[in-house]
Parts: structure tokens; sequence; C-alpha cells
């Protein structure tokens, strides 16, 4: 079947993206595993979708024609379990879809920073998306337990526990939970799929870990004219386990995060201190009010050795209800708020040296004058506060292409400038893509050689990465 | 010969004439086959024909390209703990990382450390609770490599509430291929080993899985590693004497000993335990087990069981017992701790055992140490079997299934584990189920054709069972149940050959380059060999292959300088 290529286009599309020779909507594995060989066959390329609606961030298609193998409409949920929190999903389940199926029983989703509403679930995790909740993070494949995915090879694969004998149900009815990722045995599949973009294989279904919700929740903004008084309050309470949702962001970039029907962006910019911790308590059901209460205060007392007082709500926001918002998918993409278009980049540091980056890139954005452009910087902690995702967005007025230019030109730059003084490019989408690469040259064989030996006619999503 | 002593002048070139050996003296410390981790074979199994000590990546990379350029079988040890870890073909080179053992660097603020592959875990630990930090340390206790158990074994230790685990500890990695190439995985640069995802493929994933390729991949020579919270001060301070060692409790920390009657039970309180996050460390072990650890030596235990003095929490009734250690950043946290563990313990059924003062302190200091290897091992040869990582719903089960194995092989006289099983547990990461049954047998013939036959059998019964995957099967024995498992066997074979075509690197805990007849064949021997009549072969096997430990030579091959 014949498709246009719209629904499937990406923010920023090159001009260069290939229609779909066909588009596949399959319902299971057995579809996939057949369309795959089917392609294998006739040396067909094969570019795969999760999410649905229009895509945020990379171009997503290829400039080679191919068939589309679209999985949103693989929407089931087969298991959730609230004792282990835990769920196993196929990949059109986006977060709205699984938070309602999750609600009963007491869990919900661990969320990137405002997913968009068609967006898949465990194309978020694959894709190593942040997620808010540092403290839960103790591994990049987390918030991924066991998966089923099918090779370029057309060959069908379980992952870590689910690879056990027997079928999914009599795992389940055994006790098994899928709480393993790794493996079996002496190979992690699931973090090799991580991060390939769908160059490897198909995952037909995953466990995901959940949060449980909270019985009590309260979620304080922390605010300074300096970021490094923040970054030392971030890290104690990651050092201590504290927060849940926890996050840094410039005034910019957090009144964007803010603002509503009610009140513009720019008042609120403007009234925001430079920068702004946000950071959520979540008490479980053990003694809730005991446990907001300690924690409540052990915040303060961090706070107070940087001179720093939580507060619960600012210039009119109240913390909670951002902490609702960031529960929430919206269609509205809280960047493009009053009509402004915006290029994104972003990479791994620590947090420590954050300021050093965040310094760089205003240099370099305030020397283009000519071309006035917002920035905004989203800092979020990683696995339990040993790295961090650092985020700048470079927003610009949405009528303005000579600016749109300057502004992807600018973050192209400023992506060779960032990688050069360490940044980890770890997604590396396009334009990036060719820059990451070049600053682990040593390993490109040994991916090609993992390519190869996954999807050994090159069928899977052609031209990403370094393939 | 020839080639050997060629091999041996480019090796000395390498790394100095000191640090390239072929005596008799040095080699056989690398082939000395017994105590924990000894495998089927004679007692010095593999002479290696030389051993080398690099002291840094780029000597290990061209020691490694010497041993492809000479076609020589070559695999790395670094704390080497066990018989397993040492040299394993005959005629094989050594390449002994003891010489790289630094501690890089300790970085507080991100909670990790960089480290080469003979830093052990007891100096980390020493080193990073000056910073309020500690490291996770593996069951193995204090002497292993974190490099080397995060890289390529198991990784999985005591502390997993609060410390994970080694496999998913370890950040960026360096790797020095089976073919001498030296590759950064993860985040590039001198100073940033801050991850090990990226770009692109999380391309760790083909070196090192649920285990680790056990140096059949290469070689790994630094690592970005994470470390853990500590609130008990900068020094590890001491109670009682040697081997009774304790530590005095800090007042951020409290201990306990809630004990229930059934595994049910204990299960339901530690799913609540979990989701409170409450707890530093929690160690389920037999109680003959905690009664090694509380005993001054082998006399001292034997008199207690006499004399029947041993304390409550050794004692087999109460053996669905947690030793519980919690640490809080403030007061009013320990107190939240104190009060929701008391609760749960008592909301399940449970109660809290009375532990003298001493014993808590010995106990305490193991799980912060995790010494226990030369307490628990001293009176039998040890194996371990159910490797079970999945939902805490398991653990019942789990139970069950090495009580049966103990009974059967206790029936035909040839276990001597004490008590009804030998599990070990905690949960992993506050969340997931670890456990492993202990099994102990007489240090003979027999007894050791016992354990190998129940670990057989253990493997056997979790995939009948459902219990998850067998975290304990390397070598030979993945080819025979990892067609199970996906027949991840034919991914691990692949990713070998494509890595390692010239098989350079020693396979022998990983997969064979070649699959055997009684692998291809397995699936019709387990139908016949999980029978009454199988058991039968099975044991018969198991005893020739410990027949082959007990009694086999292997000769030295001579002749190098």
């Amino acid at each position: 079947m014949a498709a246009p290529i719209a629904a499937y286009a990406g923010a920023h599309a090159t001009g260069s993206e290939a229609e779909p020779l066909a588009v596949h909507k399959p319902q299971d594995v057995e579809q996939i595993q057949a369309l795959i060989k089917r392609c294998r066959a006739a040396k067909t390329p094969i570019t795969t979708f999760s999410s649905s609606g229009p895509g945020r961030r990379r171009g997503a298609t290829s400039s080679r024609k191919s068939v589309f193998l679209d999985l949103s409409a693989m929407k089931r949920v087969f298991h959730i379990d609230a004792q282990d929190a835990v769920a196993v999903i196929e990949p059109g389940v986006t977060f709205a879809e699984l938070d309602a199926a999750l609600a009963p029983h007491g869990l919900r989703t661990f969320k990137p920073l405002a997913p968009r509403p068609g967006k898949s679930v465990i194309a978020s995790y694959l894709e190593r998306e942040p997620i808010l909740n540092v403290k839960e993070q103790w591994d990049v494949l987390d918030p991924l337990g066991a998966a089923e995915v099918v090779f370029g090879t057309g060959e069908t694969f379980h992952t870590g526990s689910a690879a056990a004998p027997g079928t999914m149900d009599e795992h389940w009815r055994a006790g098994m939970r899928y709480l393993t990722a790794m493996g079996p045995v002496g190979t992690d599949f699931m973090r090799v799929l991580q991060g390939a973009q769908g160059t490897l294989g198909v995952v037909t279904w995953a466990a995901v870990f959940c949060e449980r919700r909270p019985t009590i929740e309260k979620s304080y903004f922390i605010g300074a004219e300096e970021i490094e008084p923040l970054i030392q309050i971030c890290s104690e309470l990651n050092y201590r386990r504290l927060g849940g949702a926890m996050f840094i962001m410039d005034r910019s970039e957090m009144a964007l995060l803010m603002v509503d029907a009610a009140n513009s962006y720019q008042d609120v910019a403007d009234q925001l201190p430079a920068w702004v911790l946000f950071v959520s308590l979540a008490a479980a059901a053990e003694f809730p009010q005991d446990q907001i209460s300690y924690e409540a205060a052990d915040l303060a007392a961090i706070a107070a050795k940087q001179d720093l007082m939580p507060v619960t709500s600012l210039r009119g926001v109240a913390a909670d209800d951002v902490r609702t918002r960031l529960e929430t998918s919206s269609s509205h993409d809280h960047r493009a708020a009053a009509g402004r278009a915006y290029r994104e980049l972003f990479f791994l540091t620590q947090i420590d040296r954050a300021p050093g980056f965040i310094a760089r890139v205003k240099a370099r954005v305030q020397s283009g004058a000519s071309t006035p452009m917002r920035l905004g910087v989203y800092l979020q902690p990683r696995l339990q506060g040993r790295n961090c995702h650092l985020e700048f967005t470079l927003g610009y007025g949405a009528a303005a292409p000579r600016v749109a230019q300057m502004a992807a030109l600018t973050a192209t730059a400023l992506a060779e400038e960032c990688a050069k003084a360490g940044g980890l490019f770890s997604r590396p989408y396009a334009p990036w893509t060719k820059m990451a690469f070049e600053n682990h040259q040593a390993l490109v064989p040994f991916l090609r050689h993992t390519k190869q030996m996954f999807d050994p006619d090159g069928i899977l999503n052609p031209g990403r990465l370094c393939f | 010969m020839s080639t050997i002593n060629e091999a041996l002048g480019a090796f000395r070139a390498i790394v100095g004439q000191e640090f390239a050996r072929a005596d008799v003296a040095t080699l056989s410390n690398y082939c000395w086959n017994g105590g924990v981790g000894a495998v089927p074979g004679p007692k010095f199994k593999a002479w290696p024909a030389a051993v080398v000590m690099p002291q840094s990546t780029e000597e290990v990379a061209a020691v490694v390209k010497a041993c492809v350029r000479f076609g020589l079988n070559y695999r790395a040890v670094s704390t080497g703990n066990g018989a397993m870890y040492v040299n394993q073909k005959p005629g094989g080179i050594v390449i002994d990382l003891a010489r790289m053992n630094r501690i890089v660097k300790i970085d507080p603020l991100n909670q990790m450390a960089v480290i080469e592959p003979y830093a052990t875990a007891g100096r980390l630990q020493a080193a990073a609770m000056r910073h309020g930090l500690t490291c996770h340390i593996i069951g193995a206790g204090p002497g292993h490599s974190p490099l080397a158990s995060a890289t390529s074994m198991l990784g999985i230790g005591i502390t997993g509430a609060s410390t994970g685990q080694n496999a998913r500890n370890l950040l960026a990695l360096e790797w020095v291929t089976p073919e001498g190439e030296i590759v950064r995985i993860g985040s590039d640069g001198a100073d940033n080993w801050f991850s090990e995802e990226g770009p692109g493929i999380g391309f760790r994933g083909m070196v090192r899985g649920y285990v680790g390729a056990h140096g059949a991949l290469g070689v790994f020579t630094r690592i970005g590693y994470k470390l853990y919270p500590w609130t008990g001060g900068p020094k590890l301070q001491k109670t009682g004497v040697f081997p009774q060692t304790g530590w005095p409790i800090g007042e951020n920390f409290r201990f306990y000993a809630p004990v229930w009657d059934t595994a049910e039970q204990q299960a339901a309180a530690t799913f609540r335990l979990n989701q409170a996050g409450v707890c530093f460390a929690m160690l389920r072990m037999p109680p003959a087990h905690v009664a090694l650890s509380l005993s001054r030596d082998t006399i001292d235990h034997a008199q207690a069981h006499r004399t029947g003095t041993l304390p409550e929490i050794a004692c087999g009734e109460t053996r669905f017992c947690w030793q519980i250690l919690t640490m809080g950043h403030s007061t009013a946290q320990v107190a939240f701790q104190e009060k929701t563990v008391r609760h749960i313990v008592s909301a399940t059924g449970g109660r809290f055992l009375e532990v003298a003062p001493e014993h808590a302190e010995i106990l305490a200091r193991g799980l912060v140490t995790s010494q226990y290897v030369a307490r628990v091992s001293r009176i039998a040869v040890a194996a371990t079997s159910y490797g079970v990582a999945e939902s805490w719903n398991l653990w019942p089960e789990a139970v069950r299934a090495a009580e049966t194995l103990v009974a059967a092989s206790r029936k035909a006289g040839e276990a001597c584990t004490e008590g009804t099983e030998g599990h070990w547990a905690w949960p992993t990461e506050s969340r997931q189920l670890w456990t492993e049954s202990v099994l102990s047998s007489s240090p003979d013939e027999k007894g050791y054709a016992a354990t190998l036959s129940a670990f057989i059998r253990s493997i056997h019964e979790m995939q009948k069972n459902k219990m998850g995957v067998a975290a304990f099967i390397a070598g030979p024995v993945v080819d025979l149940f990892g067609q199970r498992y996906s027949r991840a066997n034919s991914w691990m074979r692949r990713i070998k050959v494509r890595f390692d075509p010239g098989n350079h690197a020693d396979d022998t805990f990983y997969i064979p380059s070649k699959q055997s007849i009684v692998s291809k064949l397995w699936p019709v021997i387990s139908k016949i060999l999980f029978t009454r009549f199988g058991e039968k072969l099975l044991a018969g096997a198991m005893r020739g292959a410990a027949k082959a430990t007990f009694q086999g030579k292997s000769a030295r091959p001579g002749g190098a300088p």
C-alpha cells in the first residue's frame, strides 16, 4: 500500500527523505518476522516507526526508498504487576495510554520531559531519553526489563529473563516478572539494541519498570542567580537519594514549562531567577507523612548550605502544578510557545562540567547577535547523579527562514565544539552522526561487525548511525 | 619450543626481562586448580608456557598482538579469585595484570572511580570511605578485582540493596580487543569515564552480558566504576579480636535480625522493605553459615554444635531470617527507617531475634566488607547452584527446589550441606531477588562428584520450573543449556568468531569454538538424563569428572627458559 510521507516526517526534514514504498502496520510478531524475511530476500530496506504524530526530533526517514514498518498499532498491554511495579507492553503503547492502564494498580510511567502524545514508551526508553526520576535509574537500561525482538536476520529472540523456556503466560504464572534485562548468558542483547535507532532489530514487546504512585508528593523550586549552587544541591540530593523528579533549567526553559493560558511566557520568564532547580519529594506507602517531613527538612538544610531556600511556588506558579503537568502528555510542544520554533542540541557530561559547556554555548550564541535566538538550558541528572543530560534549545521566530537556517548552523557548530570539549553524543541523530563517530574511530569497525551480525543485509533503517 | 622462546623474547622486549617469565616456580602459581572455583581436572591443570606482567594498556595491547603473531593462546588474570581464573590451556600465555593496580581517580561529586584491573575492592572501599562513599563488593570478598567482576564475571554481592551489582556498575571501559587493538567503549577522552553507553549502539552488551566473557573476548584495562553513599566515617573501625573482627555499628546505622516462619512471609516482607527503600544491606544466609561466620575456628564451631550453645540466629529454626543494616543521612531519616523496618516486620508476622552485640558487630562488618568466603568455606568443598535473579515471587520455589536437591544428595550419602538448603539471598537494587544455593560436600571424589551433579540438576530444574535464566553457566555448559535460552549460545559463538577469528583469547569459560556432539544431542540426552534412570548416568559421568580432578596428572610443557 503506498502512503504519503507526511505522517512520518520529522521536525527538521532535510527534503531528501524518500516516500515509502509501502506502509505496513503489523499486529503481531509473526507479521514482522514475515516482513523482515521478505525484505531480506528482496534486499528492500525497512524504516521503522513506533511513535505516531509528527516527530519533534530527528528526520525519521531514509533517503533510499524503503518499506515503512509502523508499529504504532501494536498497543497491547500484556501484563501489569503492582508488587514488582512492572508492565509488559507493545511498542505502540504511549505514555498516556500506559498511565491510564497503570493507574488502577497504583503505578505510573517513568517519563522523560514532556513526551508528545504519540510517543511510544518503548521507543523512548530504547532511545535513552533521560527520565525525570534520577533516584530510580540505577543503570542506562532502566526502565527496560526483558523483551522480545526480531533481529534483522529474521530470528525472534527473547532477552534477559524472558529467554527462559516457556511462554510469557507460563512465565507469569510461575512468578517471573521479566525484571532481568541483561543477557541471557554472555551477551547483553537489550543493551546492544538500546541506542541502535532500530538498525539491528525490531522490539515487539518489552517489560518496563514503573514508578509507584506516591502516597504524598510535594514539589519545590529552588531559584538562584548562578547555576553552581544548584549543582551542589542537586549533587547532594542525588548522593542522599532524596527526591524523585529533579532537574535544573534556566529561566527561559523553566518559563516555557510553567506558562499556560493564564500568563504569558515573557511575563513569567522575566520574573524568574536566572536558574531554577525543580525537585519533587515522593513518599511511599509506609508512614508517608513521616517520610515527607524528614525529606523536606533535609532538603531545606541542604539548600541552606548554599544560602538558598526551597519554595512551593514561584511567581504565582505552584511547583505541584508543574509536577502535574510533567505527568501529562501534551499535544502542545511547550518549547514552541509563543509561536517560536527551535533547534536543540544535547549530549552527556557530568554535572560539575556543565557550567563550562553553558558558558561556551552562551558565548557562541551571544556572538551571533545579528540573529537573535532564545537560549534555553535543561540539565537532567541521570544514573543517580553519575552523569547528566545537558540540553540547549535555540529558539527563534517561526516565520523567519533565514534565522532558522542560522539556528541550524549554530546548533551544528556548537555540537562540534561541545564534542571536542568532551560532550558524549550518545544519541547521535543527524546532523551530529558523523561528528559523533569521528570521536570513536577505533570503535566503529566493531559497531559495523555488530550490524553485520544482527542485520547481515543492512535492511533495517539504512543510513542511520555509522551504517 | 622455538616459538615459545621467540615469543618470550618478544614479551621481554615489551615488558622487560623481569616481567616475562617461564620458570617452573612462577608458572606453577598460574595452574593450581584448587580451592574456590576448582574445575574438573588435575590439581596442576594446565601449565602455561609463560607469564607476562604488563604495566600499561599499551603493553597489554603489544603482548596480545605478540600472542596473535606467534599463534599463542592467552588468558588475562587480575586478582584471580579461585582456580577457574588461572591458566586453562596447556602452553598458553598468562597475562598477569597485577602491576596495573591503580585507583586512578575517585570523583566524590559524581560518585564514581576510575580503576585498573588489580585495584582490589578492599582497597577501593578504604579509599572511597575517605570521601563518604563505598563500593559494591561481590561474594568473593574484598580481595576481588571490581574491574574483573564488572567486565568479565557475574559480579553480584551482598550490599546489592544499595550498591546494585557490578554488571550495572560499569561506566566507560577500555578494551584491548582479542587481536590487540585498544578501543574505548562509552565516553571518550583522558578524563571522561562517566558513561558506558554509545555513541549509538550499546556496544558494551557485545562483550559483557548477564555474565562476562571470562577473558574470551580480550582484556579490559581500565574502567569508570560507580561508587555509592556511605555515612559510616572515613575509616572502618574494628571491634573484637581477629578472626572475630566486628564493626562498631555507627550512629547512623541500625542492625536487625528479623525472622519469619515461612519463605512466603519473608518474601511478602521483602517486597515491602524494598518498596520502602530503607535498607543499606539485607542478607539471608543459611543458619549453618551464620554459625561459621560467628565462630572463631572449626573447633569453636564444632564445640558450639556439641554443647548446643549456637546463638538463635545460627539455628535451623530461624532460617527465614534477614540480617538488615540500615544507613541514614540524618537523625530523622534513621528514625524513619527504624519505624518502617519494625512496622513491616510486625505486619508480616515476623519477630526480631536477640543478637548479642559482639555477634551483631561481626555480622554487620560482614555486610559492609563481604568477608565471608574464608569463614564459610573452611570445612568443606563448596559449589553453588540456583543463581536466580528475578522477582521475589520465586523465593519460596527456590528454597523448595534446593531442599529437594540437598535431600536427594543426602539420601545418596553424597552431600554434607548442613541444614535443608544452602541459599544465600539479597535484593539487588532493592527490587530484584538474587539467590544462590551453596552446596557443601566432603573434600573427596565422591563429594565433588555430588556437587557437580547437583549443579547440573539445578540448572535443569530452573529451566523446567521457570525460575528465570541461570547465572552460573559458562563454557561447555552454555552449549547445553543456552540452546533453550533463545539459542543464546549460537550468538555467543558468532561474536567470538567475529571478534577473535584466530581464537587466541582463552574461550574455556565462554563458549567452545565448536559445538560438541554431546551438546548437539543435548535436547535428546537431557530427556533421558533427568529421569530416575538418567540420574545414575549423570552421577556416573560426574564421578568420572571428579576422578580426573583428584587423580589426573598434567605434564608441564618443558623447555622454555
